[in-house]
């Protein structure tokens, strides 16, 4: 075990970091949200160029050789960011997909999306009609479906230009682009057989994963903006002739955000290892952990962040605000509260 | 010392519900408990019900129009509208500068803007904070320098709820420099529409316009609008802010959540999900030791026993609080629609089409949630109600 | 509904403090525990002349009437004291349990309760039962006009010492039935009966009783043979009431030493009670406090309900609440005394102790908080306009 990067990982944490500092700044990416349906094109092409579509993937599948920690330092940099484009729900979830499922179709469509031609996003939820919150938007080129056959689960593609009143597109909290799809009103005709009759399920499952894990370094990133925006703000703000973060109440809260931001990155690294596990059970448990812990960790901090910039915290014009709304997202895609918890108790 | 419930609250309750089943409108009922800033028309119709009835300022004193109730009758009015979904009056008017006005206002400034606040024909805005000057507001910089029988107002106000719509605003504004911040504070009446006022509004982070700033260039006021004398300004903003209104609200909104609450949990079939069951116990447990606290300190309210604890500060660190436990429990009821951006769509009637997919009851509870982070900061920051708290059990 | 004290609830709340400050002091508390019944006899004999002892029983057989206000008052008033004796099972259980006493039965034991002679013990609990109040195991057979316990029963609060046990014990039906269990006036002397007393963890005395063959007289049942549970019930909700009472004493005591002990401990060159984080927690620590006090209060109004699920609800609330007060109030006490917090010559840890014992009596918080949920809650669902 080993919690130093190598070379070519802080190189690649820190081109990141470069570009959503020099590249993505708040008004830019409140235009992009305002503006342009909250996707650029031009980002998307950035980070194809610079490879991090490809860069958690392995060389046998056209990707850069590197796995779940390249994932998570990339979503992570993002995250602090707060950038909007689907990075989690394209270039893990879906990818990580086409990845596990193997074959043909799955590594041409995969190829595509390294380069950033195409986004397909994975369609499924726990209703069997109804797959909701699908991050994307109008870019998504393709909808990733798990069809129950006789043999198992089966993976198909449908072309979004192919899907017509089947969907339902909308806006989160965060700006963020998403959509609804009616299950029973897509047209199955033009569906395409991703994966031969081969059993889906198991690389969903890992995609799926792999997908938390990443949403996790992201939530991890946002609390690391939202800790350090707060941190700048105690020291300038000045009230009663000093700075706020001459109170020591601000300060134990700006430490117990610490603690918290520490804790979620311990989980995070729980979740890490839990991925290299070989046993499904002890990975679905450093999952859930890491999920429980971002979650909680999430909340304190957002809403803490929120707290201690007072009324400025609570206006659109100001980025602590949109912290916390992505965390409150992040929350959400990592499954309802009782599943966490529920698979943790069952992994006891 | 008995905790029997009086026997004539069954029916002045009984009272207060049959007026409002019969007099508060259904779609205005449903508009409200969406839980988005209520429409200025909601606000000023309803006002005008109210007023028609003789109900409009249950705060007041009678001589000023108000029914002549007792604090409990006070509240209970309080907690049957909030659940049956009656939107507010304009706060600003009827609990902030009202009260300044009747207890320091001249007789001119009592006839000129309490009867037209008691029909709701005045909307208010409040100009205390500054961006300098948030929790410490007492190093405002505003300025009101005198020339013959004006001010000349200079200087920015923020964080202004709902000063857009406002007709009248009040201000504590700075008359003089003294070594001391708080004694060179005056109280201002302004009229909106006084040339030299820009009001610009603030988007909050439940992407609706109900906070604003409000620029003062030049702008003439007469001194005859001074409430009290230069220098009495802060002492009537500390009345203002300790006034009991503010912690008896605590009570009624929480139920009204809860009850929201309780709704949408069955709605959705959440409430056999025993963990989410207990979670919602937890809350309601929680409620029950505030209505409780509340009860208290309403009847000592003005009594010698007032001093013995710092209701106000404690109240209000509780119900902000707890409302936020219950919007976090709220959002989490609405599964992925929680999520879900549901802009407000103005003319509501009910129809579900009108908004993102999601249930009827979706609309309305990630915003008003969003909204409520706010609680534990405006109106004295829990920080510093706790400062509050503290100064109260080291002092002696 | 009104808040301030009558005369009378003054007078009575007034001896009470006065005893405390007089009588109870921590060091004096400290020689109590070392007396043979583990509390003074002396207190004992003085809430007796007050009338403590008599408080909650009919007028009519010794007693002095008092409702639920009176009792809230006197345990808040003593709880400041952590007091040792068995004031709730001799006071507040037996007038509980003594509802459903007949006339003679009254006249035989309220009056020596009065007096002190009789101190009392409740004896419910049973390995296993984990605060369930039907599952007993404890069997009594018919013999004559007689029963015959067989049985344990475990960690009997001052059972070490009592003169009498208020004892449950099963005449019919299996271990979890509601139906079939008694209640006894157990003389806690009788053959076959074996008591292995202990201390607690706050200072008290408790004992495991075993019970091999013992008689007692069927005139010694309270009650009607099988019909007990609701009594166990109600007992149940009294208990809870008074220790609401008895824990807002106690975390204002804690409180009130926190307070102390931020103004006159110096470090960092002043009083430790100038650091804005300790202040917040004194403030924090408040707030609990009044949460507590005013469920102590609900609590007091809520004995007299009469719809026993509106009444198990509220209470549950109450317990609920005073638990978290309790934890917290208990914790940050310590917390913020340092070191000195954790030991046992300061009054600060016998106060979370004390606390901690009353989280476990007649259920802790998690289980009140499951029946409340299991319940439904107060809430009504909201209303259409």
């Amino acid at each position: 075990m080993d919690f130093t990067l190598t070379e070519e990982q802080a190189l690649l944490r820190d081109s990141v970091q470069r570009y959503v500092e020099h590249d993505y700044g708040f008004e830019r990416r409140r235009a992009c949200i305002e503006r342009e349906g909250g996707f650029s094109a031009g980002h998307w092409a950035g980070f194809a160029t610079m490879g991090w579509l490809g860069a958690g993937l392995p060389e046998a599948v056209g990707g850069f050789g590197g796995g779940a920690v390249e994932t998570a330092l990339i979503a992570e940099q993002l995250g602090r960011g707060l950038v909007i484009e689907p990075y989690a729900a394209v270039a893990v979830l879906a990818a990580q997909t086409l990845r596990y499922v193997g074959g043909d179709r799955a590594l041409s469509l995969l190829g595509e999306v390294i380069e950033g031609r195409s986004l397909p996003v994975l369609a499924s939820g726990d209703e069997p009609k109804h797959a909701t919150l699908i991050a994307g938007g109008p870019q998504v080129t393709h909808f990733l479906l798990p069809m129950r056959e006789a043999n198992g689960v089966s993976l198909f593609a449908l072309r979004a230009d192919d899907l017509g009143p089947a969907r339902i597109d909308y806006r989160l909290i965060d700006g963020s682009p998403a959509c609804d799809l009616r299950l029973d009103a897509i047209p199955v005709d033009r569906a395409v057989r991703i994966a031969g009759p081969v059993d889906a399920a198991p690389a969903i499952a890992l995609a799926r994963a792999e997908a938390r894990v990443a949403l996790c370094a992201e939530a991890l990133g946002v609390m690391g903006r939202a800790l350090d925006v707060t941190r700048e703000y105690l020291r300038q703000r000045r009230q009663f002739g000093v700075p706020l973060a001459d109170f020591q109440v601000l300060r134990h809260r700006l430490a117990d955000m610490s603690i918290a931001h520490e804790q979620a990155r311990g989980a995070l690294h729980g979740a890490l290892a839990g991925l290299a596990q070989r046993d499904a059970t002890s990975r679905e448990r450093a999952v859930a952990a890491s999920g429980v812990m971002c979650v909680r960790s999430g909340r304190f901090i957002g809403a803490q962040a929120i707290q201690l910039h007072g009324a400025i915290g609570m206006t659109n014009e100001y980025i602590v605000g949109h912290c916390f709304k992505r965390l409150m997202v992040i929350e959400r895609l990592l499954g309802p509260a009782q599943q966490r918890v529920d698979v943790l108790a069952r992994c006891q | 010392m008995n905790f029997e419930p009086d026997p004539a609250i069954g029916a002045f309750r009984d009272e207060v519900r049959t007026f409002l089943r019969e007099r508060l409108p259904p779609d205005m009922a449903r508009r409200t408990q969406r839980g988005y800033h209520a429409p200025k028309a909601d606000m000023v119709t309803w006002t005008r019900i109210l007023y028609a009835h003789g109900w409009s300022a249950p705060h007041w004193p009678a001589e000023h129009g108000g029914p002549g109730w007792t604090p409990l009758q006070r509240h209970l009015f309080e907690e049957e509208c909030a659940l049956a979904g009656a939107p507010p009056t304009c706060t600003s008017a009827f609990s902030l500068v009202a009260p300044v006005i009747y207890t320091h206002g001249s007789e001119a400034q009592k006839r000129q803007h309490l009867p037209p606040i008691l029909r709701g024909e005045t909307f208010w805005g409040q100009g205390f904070s500054e961006p300098n000057a948030g929790s410490d507001l007492a190093s405002l910089k505003t300025r009101a320098e005198r020339d013959g029988d004006h001010y000349i107002v200079n200087g920015q106000k923020t964080w202004t709820t709902e000063g857009h719509h406002a007709d009248w605003l009040f201000c504590l504004v700075r008359t003089s420099a003294t070594e001391k911040p708080q004694r060179g504070i005056s109280f201002l009446l302004v009229d909106a529409r006084t040339p030299g006022i820009t009001i610009r509004p603030i988007i909050s982070i439940d992407d609706a316009h109900s906070l604003n700033e409000v620029f003062f260039d030049n702008v003439r006021v007469p001194v005859a609008n001074r409430v009290g004398e230069e220098g009495q300004g802060w002492s009537f903003g500390k009345l203002l802010l300790d006034n009991e209104r503010a912690f008896s609200a605590e009570v009624p909104r929480n139920k009204r959540m809860l009850a929201r609450l309780r709704t949408i949990a069955a709605a959705t079939g959440l409430d056999s999900d025993p963990l989410y069951a207990q979670r919602v116990a937890e809350l309601e447990a929680e409620l029950q030791a505030l209505e409780w606290l509340t009860l208290r300190a309403l009847s000592e309210h003005g009594t010698p026993a007032a001093t013995q604890w710092p209701a106000g500060s404690v109240l209000h660190v509780l119900g902000s609080e707890l409302q936020q436990k219950t919007g976090a429990l709220l959002v989490e009821a609405l599964g992925e629609h929680g999520v879900i951006a549901y802009p407000e769509v103005i003319d509501d009637v009910g129809s579900p089409a009108a908004y993102p997919p999601g249930p009827d009851h979706a609309p309305g509870v990630t915003a008003d949630f969003l909204y409520r982070r706010a609680v534990t900061i405006y109106g004295g920051s829990n920080e510093i109600q706790r400062n509050l708290i503290a100064r109260h059990l080291l002092a002696g | 509904m009104d808040f301030r004290l009558s005369d009378d609830q003054r007078m009575l709340q007034d001896t009470v403090e006065r005893l405390v400050v007089r009588d109870y002091g921590f060091e004096q508390r400290k020689a109590y525990v070392r007396e043979p019944k583990g509390y003074s006899a002396a207190v004992w004999a003085r809430y007796a002349e007050l009338g403590l002892l008599a408080l909650p029983f009919p007028s009519a057989h010794g007693g002095l009437d008092g409702g639920a206000v009176d009792v809230m008052l006197v345990m808040q008033a003593l709880g400041r004291a952590l007091p040792l004796e068995p004031l709730l099972p001799t006071m507040v259980i037996a007038a509980a349990a003594l509802r459903a006493a007949s006339a003679a039965q009254l006249e035989r034991w309220v009056e020596p309760i009065a007096t002190g002679a009789l101190a009392l013990a409740w004896a419910h609990a049973e390995p296993g039962s984990r605060y369930r109040l039907a599952d007993v195991s404890t069997r009594a057979r018919r013999d004559g006009d007689a029963y015959v316990l067989d049985g344990r029963k475990s960690v009997v609060l001052h059972g070490d010492c009592a003169d009498r046990l208020v004892l449950s014990a099963r005449v019919s039906g299996a271990r979890r039935d509601r139906d079939g269990i008694a209640l006894f006036m157990l003389d806690a002397e009788s053959p076959g009966l074996a008591r292995h007393g202990y201390a607690t963890q706050d200072g008290l005395r408790a004992a495991d009783i075993e019970l091999d063959g013992v008689r007692v007289a069927a005139s010694e049942m309270i009650g009607a043979p099988g019909a007990a549970l609701s009594v166990i019930e109600g007992v149940a909700d009294a208990a809870i009431a008074a220790l609401a009472a008895e824990a807002v004493g106690v975390m204002s005591a804690a409180l009130d030493l926190t307070v102390e002990h931020l103004k006159t401990r110096h470090q960092f060159g002043g009083p430790i009670g100038r650091f804005q984080a300790l202040q917040h927690r004194a403030a924090e620590m408040l707030i609990a406090l009044e949460q507590a006090r005013s469920m102590a209060q609900y609590a007091a109004l809520m004995l007299a309900e009469a719809d026993a699920v509106e009444r198990r609800k509220a209470l549950a609330a109450v317990k609920v609440q005073i638990g978290q007060s309790a934890r917290f109030i208990g914790q940050q006490a310590i917390q913020l005394h340092g070191g000195i917090g954790v030991t046992d010559e300061y009054a600060v840890g016998h106060c979370f102790k004390r606390l901690s014992m009353i989280e476990s009596r007649f259920g802790d918080s998690a289980h009140h908080l499951a029946e409340f949920a299991r319940l439904g809650g107060f809430v009504q669902v909201e209303r259409a306009a």
